[in-house]
């Protein structure tokens, strides 16, 4: 009886034991998913938290980015905000891979995201950007980086908030938090107007430039809607549901000819369910699934310019060749991770599939004043739907993924730590890829840390650039190969103390086969091809401080990245303007008067953009904003100032394709301006 | 100047507290009692704090009513009975420690650098370990689990 007692005893004892362990491991998983740790692992994040996001009285998810070194956010002529990582401008496509609560929603099609850019910050918990490449963790859409958006948890109070500024812009968004299910919704409408600059028209065989469109005023209309569920079945299990929309205008033109009247439209929609799993096999064992289904649209219009060139200012919209295209696809995905740890290794093996297809899809082209007549401007007249040879995309495409892979972190001592890992990816019509990391992390002492990295990651071309046929500027090429890059970091940190930090960044990469468009002097199009290597070389140094009730900030990014492209059209190879800011600084300075009351002031700063010799360089880019967050009874307002001193910034817009072999439409100078000085308040109102 | 110093610190660490911290703690030092005392399944978790750490204090009660465990906000000079302690103060006096001492319960820290004071607090490296200062415990004269010696950081002066 004795015996058996002890015996009773001794497996209680283990199973507390075992209990507290997995509790230990849970918390170590906590730190290394909320990146509390984030200086003593060997990767390089920077996080930012909700007390910066409502401090700093950032609207959306690209009004915090705009704060982390070597980011620019620059707009197209059409519409599309941009990400410019490290000085890496890809038109239309950020290559980076882009997760709301650890769900990739970067589409097939493209391997863009950007109807998620305008996501607002008050629903944001934490941002995760990851500026190294991690093709062995996040697969082959982290070519350039990883931005993970963790939206509010239990943890978050019920708020309801509504925003407005003098920029005709509105926006309202509400969190409810009820035990099991987490609701979030909002609805936002921007409008701003800005005068467009005038357009030239350029005929590259006679070389000369005439004025085409006057100086008019537009306006960049963007609407966005959103709705975040989840419910929390029990411990192990829950179920998440997310839908994105999001509306824009033609902006400045997509043929760089900004509409006179009748903008056209298009309408965006990603949403995504996604069944979490995670169980602790045993205490040191745990095992997460995620399986799921997305669904992406892209539909809408673009006025592109008069069929004949005849027309000028007078311009008749009912001569504009209209282009447009309604393209879905749907994606269904598996994905399992295994972790195991000991005392002294962080294992992690993990296995995903997907399957993604378009389908439904159609393009358009017609030119309203032409009526039932068929020809080549007016090929679906009266928006037929086209589809077979003028499908956007050949039909009949889909994409079957499969991965394996592992990485494990090796703490050697609480000084120093390995980080390794390999993975395979096969893609129906392309080899496998295999991608791996090495990479360590070194503490002088508490104080001083250094870290190296390697990473090679790759990116699959999307949909677009292999199968696109559109009569417009999307051609692409089924030969061609995915792209690489093999990324060197080496990162530098160094408390002062500890209220004071200060970290520096030196970044190498060779991009290999870079998937860019070339002008083919045959068909008169621009296809998609792998143009050769690309150097990304920089470095990133900041400075944080925390003295008495103020936290001071201030870095500075460079990059010097050179292309090896041999592609020239008109005598110029475009990728050696590719319209970024080579020098940025950013700063700030946030004073807490209180606990409820603090003002932050911030000063952005971009070097001019460098353009041809023929024509001025766009000015630097400055930007003095200030925010004021205050609490009044159940209420917190921000109010704030963006641009405070209405500096006259300008983006860059390169010009439109050639057209009929000849043509070019050119803005202004190349470039496009911002909205100017904005006032803003925002209204939130928080319970439990 | 020392003074001044520890007041600074005081002030500015309001600020190097992230809630993902906080979150931890809520989910570790519970556990670490219910190892201590296998017949305790629901910790009464006391939270001290003063003026400047009260809105700290309160988020760590909430953290910890979420998990299921019972939590009392006491005053630095009102401490009342618990199964155990979480410090939010950064700097407390002697006097303090010395009453919590008295208690014979286990007294943790918010800071990673509160080690310096409590029994227990977290060691924030490549994985997180929780600070085990022998000192402070032996002071108390209580008896913990090895297993925490054999897991944790020991904190050595």
């Amino acid at each position: 009886m004795k015996k058996f007692l002890v015996f009773m005893l001794f497996l209680l004892l283990n199973a507390a034991n075992d209990d507290f362990l997995k509790t230990l491991n849970e918390v170590s998983d906590i730190a290394t998913k909320t990146k509390v740790n984030v200086d003593k692992i060997p990767s390089n994040v920077e996080v930012i938290r909700r007390d910066f996001i409502l401090k700093s009285g950032a609207k959306t998810l690209l009004d915090v980015l705009k704060y982390l070194p070597g980011v620019e956010i620059p707009l197209s002529s059409s519409g599309k905000r941009e990400l410019i990582i490290r000085g890496n401008k890809s038109i239309y496509r950020d290559k980076i891979k882009f997760l709301i609560n650890g769900v990739d929603v970067t589409n097939n099609l493209y391997t863009n995201q950007f109807y998620y850019y305008n996501f607002p910050a008050s629903l944001i918990k934490r941002i995760e950007f990851t500026k190294t490449p991690d093709s062995v963790l996040y697969g082959g859409t982290a070519f350039l980086g990883v931005i993970n958006i963790i939206t509010l948890d239990k943890y978050n109070n019920n708020f309801v908030n509504f925003y407005v500024s003098n920029k005709d812009e509105y926006e309202g968004g509400a969190f409810l938090n009820m035990n099991k299910f987490l609701i979030d919704f909002y609805y936002s409408y921007s409008k701003p107007d800005i005068t467009a600059p005038q357009t030239y028209l350029v005929d590259i065989v006679k070389k000369n430039k005439n004025l085409y469109r006057h100086k008019t005023k537009a306006n960049t209309l963007e609407k966005n809607a959103g709705f975040g569920l989840r419910y929390n079945i029990n411990d192990e299990t829950s179920l998440s549901y997310r839908l994105q929309y999001y509306q824009k205008g033609n902006f400045f033109g997509i043929a760089k000819l900004t509409p006179l009247k009748d903008d056209k439209r298009v309408d965006l929609i990603h949403q995504y369910i996604n069944l979490n799993y995670k169980k602790y096999l045993k205490y040191n064992l745990k095992n997460e699934i995620n399986t799921g289904i997305k669904h992406y649209e892209w539909k809408g219009e673009f006025r592109n310019y008069p069929y004949d060139f005849n027309e000028t200012i007078d311009n008749d919209p009912a001569n504009d060749i209209i282009a447009g295209a309604d393209v879905k696809e749907y994606e269904l995905y598996l994905k399992n991770i295994l972790t195991y740890t000991t005392e002294k290794h962080t294992l992690t093996a993990l296995a995903e599939m997907k399957y993604a297809k378009p389908y439904d899809m159609y393009y358009l082209q017609y030119v309203k004043s032409m009526g039932n007549n068929q020809n080549a401007f007016n090929l679906g007249p009266n928006r037929k739907h086209l589809t077979g040879k003028y499908a956007p995309l050949k039909e009949g495409i889909s994409r079957k993924l499969l991965s394996v892979g592992f990485q494990d972190m090796y703490i050697m001592s609480d000084d120093f730590s390995l980080i390794y890992g390999a993975r395979v990816d096969k893609y129906n019509n392309f080899k496998p890829k295999y991608l791996y990391k090495l990479g360590g992390v070194y503490s002088f002492s508490n104080n001083s840390i250094f870290k190296l990295l390697y990473n090679k990651a790759y990116r699959i071309p999307s949909f677009i650039e292999l199968y696109a046929q559109s009569a417009t500027d999307f051609n692409g090429n089924e030969n061609l190969k995915p792209e690489t890059v093999d990324m060197v970091e080496g990162i530098f940190i160094k408390k002062l103390n500890e209220n004071n930090k200060f970290k520096f960044v030196y970044y190498y990469g060779k991009n290999r086969d870079y998937i860019g468009r070339a002008y083919s002097h045959n068909s008169g199009k621009k296809v998609y091809e792998n143009l050769g290597e690309y150097i990304i070389k920089g470095i990133e140094i900041s400075f944080d401080s925390v003295y008495k009730n103020n936290r001071f900030y201030i870095s500075y990014s460079y990059n010097k990245n050179k292309n090896n492209f041999k592609n020239k059209s008109g005598g110029i190879n475009r990728y050696d303007w590719p319209g970024t800011r080579e020098k940025m600084i950013k700063s700030y300075i946030m004073h807490h008067f209180s606990a409820d009351k603090t003002v932050f002031v911030s000063l952005l700063y971009g070097s001019k953009i460098k353009t041809p010799s023929y024509m001025d360089d766009i000015n630097p880019y400055f930007s003095l904003n200030a925010n004021y967050r205050f609490k009044v009874k159940k209420y917190y307002i921000n109010l704030g100032i963006d641009n405070l001193t209405d500096h006259k910034n300008y983006y860059f817009s390169d010009p439109s394709n050639i057209i009929f072999h000849r043509y070019i439409f050119v803005q202004e100078d190349a470039k496009i301006p911002q909205a100017g000085r904005k006032v803003y308040l925002n209204i939130e109102k928080n319970w439990k | 100047m020392k003074k001044f110093l520890l007041i600074l610190l005081n002030i500015t660490f309001l600020f190097a507290i992230t809630d993902d911290l906080l979150i931890i703690e809520a989910k570790l030092y519970p556990k670490v009692i219910m190892l201590e005392n296998k017949y305790i399944t629901s910790p009464k978790m006391g939270i001290i704090y003063d003026e400047k750490s009260q809105e700290t204090a309160e988020k760590l009660k909430n953290f910890l009513v979420l998990n299921g465990y019972t939590a009392l906000l006491m005053k630095k000079d009102n401490i009342k009975k618990a199964d155990g302690y979480i410090l939010t103060i950064k700097n407390p006096t002697y006097s303090l420690i010395r009453t919590l001492l008295k208690t014979h319960k286990l007294i943790f820290g918010i800071y990673p650098e509160s080690i310096k004071y409590t029994m227990i607090s977290v060691y924030i490296g490549p994985r997180i370990k929780l600070y085990v200062n022998p000192k402070i415990i032996k002071k108390a004269d209580i008896y913990i689990n090895p297993i925490l010696f054999k897991v944790g950081k020991i904190y050595e002066e």
